[in-house]
């Protein structure tokens, strides 16, 4: 087992307004905030409904959010699980044509994109941008902990201990990435660490 | 005919499973030529093939009582082995049609099945089972019904949802399978499950097959081989257990090679279903050890050519680097250089 | 894939619905059991016509919970090219036909949070279908059936009376009553949309739900179209070693057909893709008909849905 150029994972691209839409959410996280603004200023995004929802990342906070609070059209919300309930119960109303737009890390994407498809959103109906940490949520395949916030290839197991190695195979369902014994074969022949999802 | 089954064999521990020399003679061997080429290889899955293990759509054979017992210790140890969303009852209930009619039909000393409208009576002999039901009440079965045809069928199942022009694996009973898992790639879409094969994406292999899929018909499956190597007749050697299976990697040498290393096929069928629009994925799995295997000179012939045109991603996928070269080096002591006869059957 | 085995199949009744619409029964020669379908799945129906055999689709209307018979709808169709004629004036109870194994390219999506059917006229055959399975669902949905006037409104009346607070009937007066718009406007996130009826119908529902922002994803429809009429053209057949010519009222795969050279198929109507052909050479114009093939595709001129496309051309060659 190693890691490949798997095709599984998320790819992501750069939020640009979807005309075709009637009715558009947005939301950031963190550093999220610089596309979500890039987006907003586009003269190209339609006059329709919108909400705008964004929540400090951990690492920057609050402060991060200042140049989107400015603008005032952006709800800042106090942290991204609230942001998550908030978008939950506004997608719960929400009426056929409308679009979804999110820009943030690696996981707050991975979690949006998981409500969005519990509401019968499908791809053509969302668009994601990367932005801020990679960090991977790492599911466990042999004790099914998920690890938070890894952001090297090998991670030690919160549930099981074992070192597992990040492969590039992306679950939406669990919104995480597969990991697995690193060193099943040849206990303790782990590859070198690498901080490969800063 | 009845089938003398082997019930005590083991997939595990002391890994007592063996294949008769009828069973030898009934493998799917899976290379028809001297050279490893990938193909799509998919044909219809008629009934007749190079080996008695075409004969019928579901192949029961030897050892059918032990590999029923060895997937009921995965599900006890791991019962999320197998699932199914909620929207896909009605492809269970066909699966389970699909399976019982086949098996009753085809090995009628060892099954039965009894309808009377939805009233259905079902009977395996082999493993002493007797089931009063009502065909699309799961409430009548002890378990959902993927499960309870799953627990008595040698191989995995999964079933596959069409929509959005694509399939998705929303269902499945998964306990002998060759390293993937199905509770991370359960609601996954067909390029995704298939994202750590190798080299097929580039090649366009993905699209081709799925847009075949798409439009499998009623009544007419399809079916192809695929195969890995596996170090000793070890049914479970999935991802969520590979801390047990992964050091038997490491263990292989010139003496022990003929009787641990294993060739493992998969005899892998498709089916449209009928009410669910579903698609059926039977993934059938076969074991011999390379010993049994060069009782057919002409396979161990063959598959050491074979393995030595592996391409290296492909080593690396199937998880062969650690021992092929052992492997290689015991079969090339069985191979004369003679030439071998097309195609995959016995000589 | 060749054509699928047929099943012989013996007329049990047939039912006057409309002025326009005939309901038949179709139950197997042997008396076993139909295999059992999905909503909105269709059969070919092989007809013995006079002159040559006449293949059409048509949807099954029932469900599988009694698979003794199966139920069509065939409108007569005023251009018709022989096969709805066929099955109004020489189809009776005992007559014998054969038919496909049921094929399902209009099915309900299993993970729509509602499901809105719009239909109408012959176009409520498959609706018939998916209503008979949403009522034991729990996914809510809502139909809205067009009709001429009453005495068309048969098949729409007998799913009202199956679900009267989800099927609304709108009827003609004259002109199309049915406000496309305002049913589009307020369906909730996570619908999918559903449409069969004549073509104008389809492409007005569609071009609305898109101008309301419905992405492509959530539309479905189904159109049973005949083949159209053209100018006869000849073709090589180089893997039959063949030379055909396909008259103005045949379809080019049913001249392939009635040559005696087995062609895959599934819809017949250029949506499925089945029956794409490779062309080995052109001198002419293919005249693309199908809505399978890209724009790009068509244009490039290699390839040909022959169940509804034809040629304007002195040589047409075909890996067939």
């Amino acid at each position: 087992m190693s890691t490949s150029t798997i095709k599984s994972r998320p790819v992501h691209g750069t939020l640009v307004p979807d005309p075709t839409g009637r009715h558009h959410i947005v939301v950031g996280e963190g550093p999220g905030s610089a596309p979500v603004l890039r987006m907003l200023a586009d003269p190209g995004f339609p006059e329709h409904p919108r909400h705008v929802l964004v929540a400090p990342d951990p690492a920057s906070g609050p402060a991060g959010l200042a140049a989107l609070s400015a603008c005032g059209v952006a709800e800042i919300v106090p942290d991204v699980p609230s942001l998550l309930r908030r978008l939950d119960a506004l997608l719960g109303g929400c009426r056929m044509g409308t679009r979804l737009y999110a820009a943030g890390s690696e996981s707050f994407l991975g979690a949006v994109v998981k409500i969005a498809a519990e509401h019968g959103l499908l791809d053509d109906e969302r668009r994601t941008e990367h932005a801020g940490s990679a960090a991977r949520r790492v599911h466990c395949t042999h004790c099914r902990h998920v690890n938070e916030h890894v952001t090297a290839n090998l991670v030690a197991c919160g549930g099981c201990g074992r070192t597992l190695l990040v492969r590039d195979h992306y679950s939406r369902r669990l919104a995480a990435f597969m990991g697995v014994q690193a060193d099943a074969e040849q206990p303790g022949a782990t590859p070198a660490l690498q901080e490969v999802f800063p | 005919m009845t089938i003398a089954f082997k019930p005590d064999e083991t997939y595990r521990d002391d890994f007592t499973f063996r294949n008769s020399p009828a069973a030898i003679r009934r493998f799917p061997f899976p290379f028809g030529e001297d050279v490893y080429r990938y193909a799509v290889n998919i044909e219809p899955h008629v009934r007749g093939g190079p080996t008695a293990a075409y004969d019928n759509l579901f192949d029961i054979d030897e050892h059918y009582i032990a590999e029923c017992r060895e997937r009921a210790l995965v599900l006890a140890h791991d019962p999320k082995r197998c699932q199914a969303l909620p929207h896909m009852m009605a492809a269970q209930w066909d699966t389970l049609e699909l399976l019982m009619e086949n098996l009753s039909t085809d090995y009628p000393e060892h099954f039965s099945l009894v309808r009377d409208g939805n009233a259905w009576h079902w009977t395996n002999r082999a493993l002493g089972i007797e089931q009063h039901f009502v065909f699309g009440d799961a409430g009548t079965l002890p378990c959902e019904p993927l499960e309870y045809i799953g627990r008595q069928m040698q191989g995995d199942l999964t079933l596959q949802d069409q929509r959005e022009d694509n399939l998705f694996m929303d269902a499945g009973m998964v306990t002998c399978q060759a390293d993937w898992s199905l509770e991370f790639d359960l609601g996954m879409k067909f390029h995704e499950w298939h994202g750590p094969v190798p080299l097929a994406h580039e090649q366009g292999v993905f699209d081709r097959a799925l847009k075949f899929l798409l439009n499998l018909q009623l009544g007419r499956p399809v079916r192809r081989l695929n195969w890995t190597m596996t170090i000793n007749p070890r049914m479970d050697t999935s991802p969520e257990q590979y801390p047990q299976w992964g050091p038997d990697r490491t263990t292989i040498t010139p003496e022990n090679a003929g009787s641990r290393v294993h060739l493992r096929v998969e005899l892998q069928s498709l089916f449209r279903l009928p009410r669910s629009n579903a698609i059926l994925f039977g993934i059938r799995c076969y074991l011999i050890s390379l010993e049994e295997l060069a009782t057919i000179p002409k396979w161990s012939r063959r598959l050491h050519r074979v393995l030595q045109t592996l391409p290296p991603e492909l080593v690396e996928y199937k998880g062969l680097s650690r021992f092929r070269d052992t492997a290689i080096a015991w079969l090339a002591q069985r191979d004369d250089g003679a030439p071998t006869s097309v195609g995959t059957a016995p000589d | 894939m060749t054509p699928a085995a047929t099943i012989p199949v013996v007329v049990r009744e047939v039912r006057p619905v409309t002025p326009l619409i005939r309901q038949f029964t179709l139950a197997r020669e042997d008396g076993l059991p139909l295999p059992a379908f999905s909503a909105g799945a269709h059969v070919v129906v092989v007809m013995p016509g006079p002159a040559r055999t006449l293949r059409n689709p048509y949807s099954l209307m029932g469900t599988s919970a009694d698979l003794s018979t199966y139920d069509i709808a065939v409108r007569l169709s005023e251009t018709s090219r022989g096969g709805s004629r066929f099955m109004h004036e020489a189809v009776a109870p005992g007559s014998k036909l054969a038919i496909t194994p049921p094929v399902n390219l209009f099915p309900l999506d299993k993970l729509a949070r509602r499901h809105l059917l719009l239909c109408g006229g012959v176009g409520i055959t498959p609706v018939s279908a998916h209503v008979r399975e949403l009522v034991h669902g729990c996914v809510p949905f809502e139909v809205h059936c067009g009709a001429r006037s009453i005495e068309h409104a048969t098949l729409a009346l007998e799913l009202q009376a199956i679900a009267p607070d989800a099927v609304t009937i709108h009827l003609d007066m004259p002109g199309p009553t049915m406000d496309v718009g305002s049913i589009l406007a307020e369906q909730p996130l996570g619908t999918h949309l559903y449409v069969c009826g004549p073509g104008g119908m389809i492409e007005n529902v569609i071009a609305t739900a898109r101008a309301a922002g419905w992405p492509q994803s959530h539309l479905h429809w189904e159109r049973f179209t005949a083949p159209p009429a053209g100018k006869p053209f000849e073709v090589t057949l180089s893997r039959s070693g063949k030379r055909i010519t396909v008259p103005p009222e045949m379809s080019l795969l049913e001249a392939i057909e009635a040559a005696g050279v087995d062609a895959p198929f599934l819809c017949r109507g250029g949506a499925c893709g089945q029956c794409e052909t490779t062309v080995l050479a052109l001198d002419g114009t293919l005249l693309h008909h199908d809505v399978y093939l890209s724009a790009d595709q068509k244009a490039a001129g290699d390839r040909i849905m022959p169940c509804v496309s034809r040629a304007d051309c002195r040589t047409l060659v075909l890996d067939r």
